[in-house]
């Protein structure tokens, strides 16, 4: 059974795009048969796919909004690009059967807000309430020095779900998801340096999402 | 644990060694090592050695395991002191089950052999390290029989193996001498039982899915490297056809595994390591013909309309150039540069420098274990596998010799990888792919009839020639004839594989 990753938070544009892209290309980047489920309505992953150069480590498109739950045969991770919302009773069964959840949030006021609002929602959930499923926080867009950002990481502090992690705010973002590409897949001094800022993220999931056993490794779909 | 490289020494090359030695303080002893073992060397087939050795005032009881442990080089062993000169038969307890030692009659423990040796000791301090060199010249005793002994051993006392791999190639590059792969406990037995060492086949790699990726491939590497340098000594003791092959083999394992992680391996710092293995498993290439050629396709042409001068002549020529590939591949083996060649890249291997660390990714691979990998290579490697037997299919004999070597490729490739997944399918498929490897090998004996035989004509002797090319160019029409029935065969063979591969790993 694939190992789910799943990005979401009820706030939009808050980079849930971008983060499940750059997740799965370091995934399958690392020898992983990675799945991406775009299940956005603005269907972001999914054109960033077909974007992607044949060059690049394959990442298997799992398209939800037509076959919701499929993971593709053999697959060994898929990460789970989730719509803005947690309000639909798939989306709690999605969250609720991940391994890990990753919610990006933005250093605004208005983000901050829906992530409260967000969090209480997703508290409703048994295990996570129960701290036996991982929520891991990533401060998005980050800039050490703005007071922005360090309001944000008082405010999480202050709710009791600090931010794990960070993603800088940098302009070589929007410009590789413009050609299907992450800082994953180029071998360049500035990407190695971008790169590292992902890799405690990337191994925080690791360690909460078993490897799926390979004699075991057949298609699931969830109940829909 | 011992770490240590063994070099045997030409007589001529003695005062090279002691000129080496003299840089250093030496310390001169006289040793005797007597080897135990029951009458029928239980402890040798348990894989222990037992020893007592005399030296100066002490007498000093060492074991250590038969063969390398874990690197090819490093072997494990233990050492007390004694007061008199009997075995305690206590201290095998550290090597040995209950279950082992009580299958082993004690009250039979003899002395099996001894060695005499003046030997010469230098303690030799590097910038990381320490390394002993030892010099031993002298005798193995057992009954009767006697055998000489000249060589060094260098062994790493302190530090990283890199000390010791300094030390080697500093003794390398003033004395010319060959590897020495058999220690004095071998060939001890060897005269006791007057036994020769048999061909040593491959041992299953039996490596747990858990292993990091890094581990598990350093594994499969030594064992596959070991699996060609233990063939060996008994390659250069026996000439035995087999053990060329299973040398081959070993290499040819090793060649496959580098190939079948080739996407997260760095292979251009292996300073040319990797073109020299692929040389010398060329070299011994064409003496693997000479033997495939007397012991399989002579047999099948004498059930043909083959004449008998024709017969005698090729069997002849072909015995000729067999021994001169012989002696070439004796005297490569025995070389300096081979020597070299085996320490350096014992020594890459240990050394995990075939990784690819370019990119801070790849240390999540790193961590991972082999098992998540497993399948996935075998799939890649059984699609490319498919892909030449598509050509094939429908292509000439070039196509069907491309498929027999990717078949060797994924054979090889994936024999470890089939032990790590587990389970019934592993095995059948292994046994599937080395049927279509025996079946297309065929094929490759006879396509490469023409080649070889050409090769042997350079050797012949000018008024041989004509003779010998004369049954050479009726051997060549045998093989093309046979080769086209064989293709033919093969076309089911295929099928039949192609379809048990799609039934197991659909």
């Amino acid at each position: 059974m694939a190992g789910k990753i799943c990005v979401i938070n009820a706030k939009g544009g808050c980079g849930k795009t971008t983060i499940s892209t750059h997740l799965a290309a370091a995934l399958a980047s690392s020898g992983l048969k990675t799945a991406l489920a775009d299940w956005d309505r603005h269907r972001g992953a999914t054109h960033w796919i077909k974007q992607r150069p044949k060059s690049a480590p394959n990442i298997e498109l799992a398209d939800w909004h037509k076959s919701f739950g499929k993971v593709p045969k053999g697959i060994q991770q898929i990460v789970i690009d989730c719509p803005a919302s947690l309000k639909s009773k798939r989306v709690r069964q999605v969250a609720e059967e991940a391994d890990v959840i990753v919610v990006p949030i933005l250093p605004s006021i208005f983000d901050e807000y829906a992530t409260k609002l967000f969090l209480r929602d997703l508290a409703e959930i048994k295990r996570i309430r129960k701290k036996r499923k991982k929520v891991l926080m990533v401060s998005n867009r980050h800039r050490a020095n703005s007071v922005a950002s360090r309001r944000l990481d008082d405010y999480l502090e202050k709710l009791g779900h600090p931010a794990n992690h960070h993603i800088s705010d940098r302009s070589i973002y929007p410009q590789l998801a413009a050609q299907g590409l992450t800082v994953f897949d180029l071998e360049t001094k500035p990407m190695f340096e971008r790169q590292m800022e992902w890799l405690p993220l990337v191994r925080d999931i690791e360690t909460s999402v078993q490897l799926p056993d390979l004699k075991k490794g057949k298609s699931k779909k969830l109940k829909s | 644990m011992e770490t240590e490289v063994r070099f045997s020494i030409n007589k001529k090359n003695k005062k090279s060694v002691q000129k080496w030695l003299s840089q250093h303080k030496q310390i001169f002893q006289n040793s005797e090592t007597v080897y135990f073992d029951t009458s029928k060397n239980a402890l040798r087939d348990a894989g222990v050695e037992l020893r007592l050795r005399r030296n100066g005032k002490g007498i000093k009881q060492t074991i250590k395991s038969v063969g390398p442990n874990g690197s090819l080089f490093t072997r494990t062993e233990s050492e007390i002191q004694l007061s008199d000169f009997e075995p305690k038969l206590s201290h095998l307890k550290k090597f040995l089950t209950r279950e082992k030692l009580c299958r082993i009659d004690f009250a039979r423990l003899r002395p099996a052999f001894r060695t005499k040796v003046n030997r010469t000791i230098i303690n030799n301090p590097t910038k990381n390290g320490m390394v002993q060199s030892v010099f031993d010249v002298g005798e193995i005793k057992a009954d009767a029989e006697t055998q000489e002994i000249m060589e060094v051993e260098h062994e790493l006392k302190q530090g990283s193996t890199d000390t010791l791999l300094e030390t080697c190639h500093e003794f390398l590059d003033r004395v010319p001498c060959s590897i020495g792969l058999e220690g004095k406990a071998a060939r001890g037995y060897r005269l006791v039982t007057g036994e020769y060492p048999e061909p040593v086949f491959a041992s299953k790699i039996s490596i747990s899915p858990d292993l990091p990726l890094p581990k598990a491939m350093r594994e499969i590497l030594q064992t596959s490297f070991q699996h060609a340098m233990t063939n060996l000594p008994v390659y250069l003791l026996t000439g035995h056809p087999e053990s060329v092959h299973q040398f081959r083999v070993g290499l040819r394992r090793l060649r496959a595994a580098l190939s079948a992680f080739a996407p997260i391996l760095h292979l251009q710092n292996s300073g040319g390591l990797i073109l020299q293995m692929k040389s010398i498993f060329n070299d011994f290439g064409s003496l693997r013909d000479a033997d495939v050629f007397l012991d399989e396709t002579l047999a099948a042409l004498k059930n043909s309309t083959i004449p008998s001068s024709y017969y005698l002549i090729l069997q002849e020529q072909v015995q000729q150039f067999r021994d001169q590939r012989f002696q070439e591949a004796r005297d490569t083996l025995e070389s300096t540069d081979f020597a070299r060649f085996i320490i350096d890249m014992n020594s890459w291997i240990d050394s995990e420098e075939w990784l690819a660390q370019r990119r801070p990714i790849d240390q999540l691979m790193f961590e991972r274990p082999i098992g998540v990998f497993a399948e996935s290579r075998i799939q890649k490697m059984n699609q490319k596998l498919l892909k030449a037997g598509r050509r094939a299919e429908v292509g000439d004999l070039e196509d069907w010799h491309r498929l027999r070597i990717m078949t060797k490729k994924v054979r090889y490739a994936s024999e470890p990888l089939l032990g790590i997944i587990g389970g019934k399918k592993g095995p059948s498929f292994a046994k599937s792919l080395s049927k279509l490897q025996d079946t297309l090998g065929k094929l490759n004996d006879l396509n490469s009839i023409e080649t070889f035989l050409a090769q042997v004509s350079l050797n012949v002797e000018r008024t041989d020639r004509q003779a010998f090319n004369e049954a050479a160019a009726f051997c060549v029409g045998w093989g093309a004839a046979s080769a086209s029935t064989a293709v033919d065969n093969l076309q089911p063979s295929w099928r039949k594989f192609k379809m048990h591969m799609r039934k197991t790993w659909s």
